[in-house]
């Protein structure tokens, strides 16, 4: 299967509604939003699993999709400008689950060079099986640092659930290359602020003091 | 005479020994891009009656509350030097004092926040050098200082990353809920949120786990996005344990043996599915997404919600925790850390159920309170007991069972004190 998006579909936020408008249960209407051409490229399925770990003193309750960002690093690829990388999607749970995904690329500075999309619509993964699909970044991207955020809305109609994973790149003389998470944090700029022209208006809680929980 | 000279004498060395110093202030606002989960949207058809987390304050540049901000000095005399110290205050806007030595005015301070609570109660940390755990620090603006005088700087806007929005969820965690325990007022401090965690023992990519014993949370991969589930949850059972230290059962994924600490264990829970977990831990992660769960709304709310997502909680009856099961639930139901947070809720709330009369209305306080019922001294294996899932020894679980709901509603006040609430959801414990 391939298909390529020639154009955004929906917000980032629609995407969670559209797995509830599967559902009938959207209390909102999805909208349309400009931007800039997306090139998702769509690929096949396949089963892949990952045993979860279990340690220290209670852990969080686990997904019941498994969201994972991979990527071949610059020297297993054929090509150095496109960053190919695979986006797998693991049912956990003991039923079927629609599921629908999109994914942005921000610069560290957290402006959005592709916004949110989903792709590649609503789809269905069987009881524990993984979906497998192969994206690849747009080419000519200038240097600098970036991350790719991968979103995801799943739900049995009885349970739904959002959740989100990223992959973290940088582009280097024209090269695109994963980083470590660690290392890109130190490399970026992401922990340096912008500038505002204006604050925020700041809206205090009712009972910013005095109400007791 | 004599006295007199020694007097002069002193004054001199006072002189002398005085420090020269050229100081000044900086005043600012610091911001950072919120992208939270777990907020309330009157838009989505949810009631947020009581909800301390709107849709407004989820998204889009939002103040960074009470965090540590410091002034350095580049270049001198070490790589950077701190000249002065203060934290933000409610809405992100702080006023800090700089001092450096000498009679010169320095060239260019630089200001930034440290993600430290003002109190230490938390901190977001990365894996440093030597296993050492280093707070992340945030350039906020750079300006050119002025003797005697306050210089404006920002207001300004850390771009979205992890690290600001654990800080953020962990803060809101500590303002709308723990600080309300005088329990945690004195003992919650100098917890470590550590992201990304590297370390042998991590839990796995989007998830979290916390040591109650080390005061460590730990993230990996990306779960900073939904901060109920795991931010807050995990500082829940920090709070669980500071309020009375046992040790973990682990018992998940009933009914396979699945005690957390096996490399065999291929489970993970669940809030709501399959068989449930065994008591010791459903009552444990119940517990600690109840704990969580009132930093989002307080007792007043009419349908609160728990969930892991990055956007609002579904409509979904799945996710309302002022729902009651009833009490036929059947015995893997019962099982389920969900009930655990809903019995835990309506012991807490001021709402009353639908399908029955809930009129208790236990503070946040007096449920953390009630867990130092549980029984210490020696023997505290046995029924009641803070550690009643392990052998004498704390080698083996002999009763997977144990430390349950059931256990706490006999210590929250009196056993029949929310009896009703403990039966009306499916009476998620066991002696």
């Amino acid at each position: 299967m391939k298909a390529v998006f020639e154009k955004p579909l929906l917000t980032y936020s629609s995407v969670a509604t559209l797995v509830l408008v599967g559902l009938g249960l959207a209390a909102n209407p999805s909208e349309r939003t400009p931007g800039a051409p997306a090139q998702w490229k769509i690929g096949r399925i396949s089963s892949h699993g990952v045993a979860p770990d279990l340690s220290g003193n209670g852990c969080g309750a686990a997904h019941a999709i498994e969201a994972t960002l991979l990527a071949l690093p610059a020297a297993d690829r054929t090509g150095s400008e496109e960053l190919p990388f695979t986006v797998e999607l693991k049912n956990r749970t003991e039923r079927a689950r629609s599921v629908v995904y999109s994914l942005a690329v921000y610069e560290d500075t957290g402006d959005a060079l592709i916004p949110p999309e989903p792709a590649p619509g609503l789809f269905e993964i069987a009881s524990n099986r993984a979906a497998r699909f192969e994206h690849g970044v747009p080419s000519r991207l200038p240097d600098g640092y970036y991350y790719s955020e991968l979103s995801v809305a799943s739900s049995d109609k009885e349970r739904s659930e959002m959740s989100s994973t990223t992959l973290y790149f940088s582009v280097k003389e024209g090269t695109a290359e994963v980083m470590d998470v660690a290392e890109w944090i130190t490399e970026s700029n992401v922990l340096v602020a912008r500038p505002l022209a204006k604050p925020p208006r700041v809206v205090p809680q009712p009972s910013e003091s005095g109400d007791v929980p | 005479m004599k006295f007199i000279s020694s007097a002069i004498g002193v004054a001199s060395l006072l002189v002398t020994s005085q420090a020269l110093a050229v100081s000044g202030w900086v005043s600012g606002q610091a911001f950072f891009e919120s992208r939270q989960g777990n907020y309330c949207d009157t838009t989505l058809g949810m009631d947020c009656t009581a909800s301390r987390f709107p849709v407004s304050k989820a998204t889009g540049d939002q103040p960074l509350r009470d965090v540590e901000v410091v002034v350095t000095l580049i270049d001198f005399p070490s790589p950077e030097l701190v000249v002065g110290v203060g934290f933000t205050d409610r809405t992100g806007a702080f006023t800090v004092r700089w001092e450096v030595p000498g009679t010169t005015v320095p060239g260019l301070l630089t200001v930034k926040t440290r993600l430290r609570h003002k109190e230490n109660r938390f901190r977001v940390v990365y894996t440093g050098t030597g296993f050492s755990d280093a707070v992340y620090e945030a350039a906020l603006d750079a300006f050119v200082p002025v003797a005697d005088a306050t210089v404006a700087a920002g207001p300004s806007s850390i771009p979205f990353s992890e690290m600001t929005n654990i800080y953020d969820g962990a803060e809101r965690t500590w303002w709308e809920g723990l600080r309300h325990s005088s329990l945690m007022v004195n003992t919650f401090s100098d917890v470590r949120l550590r992201y990304p965690d590297t370390f042998p023992g991590a839990p796995p990519a989007g998830n979290a786990s916390a040591d109650g014993a080390a005061k460590l949370i730990r993230f990996n991969g990306d779960n900073a996005r939904a901060p109920q589930g795991r931010i807050s949850h995990e500082m829940g059972h920090i709070a669980s344990y500071l309020a009375n230290p046992f040790k973990f059962c682990g018992a998940y994924n009933r009914p396979d043996e699945c005690l957390g600490d096996s490399t065999a264990c291929t489970g993970d829970w669940s809030l709501h599915g399959g068989n449930g977990e065994w008591y010791c831990a459903s009552f444990e992660e119940g517990l600690a997404t109840f704990i969580g769960d009132v930093s989002y709304y307080w007792h007043q709310a009419v349908r609160p919600t728990t969930c892991v997502s990055i956007f609002a909680c579904t409509s979904l009856p799945y996710d309302d925790v002022e729902l009651s099961l009833g009490t036929g639930c059947a015995n893997n139901t019962k099982h389920r850390p969900i009930n655990v947070d809903r019995y835990l809720r309506d012991t807490y709330d001021s709402h009353n159920d639908a399908t029955y009369v809930d009129d208790v209305n236990f503070g946040l306080g007096a449920i953390l309170t009630a867990l130092q019922g549980f029984g210490t001294g020696a023997g505290n294996w046995h029924n009641g007991g803070i550690n009643e899932p392990w052998d004498a020894f704390l080698s083996q679980i002999d009763d997977k069972e144990g430390r349950s709901a059931r256990d706490f509603r006999k210590v929250l006040s009196s056993d029949s004190a929310t009896a009703t609430q403990y039966e009306q959801n499916c009476s998620p414990g066991h002696d």
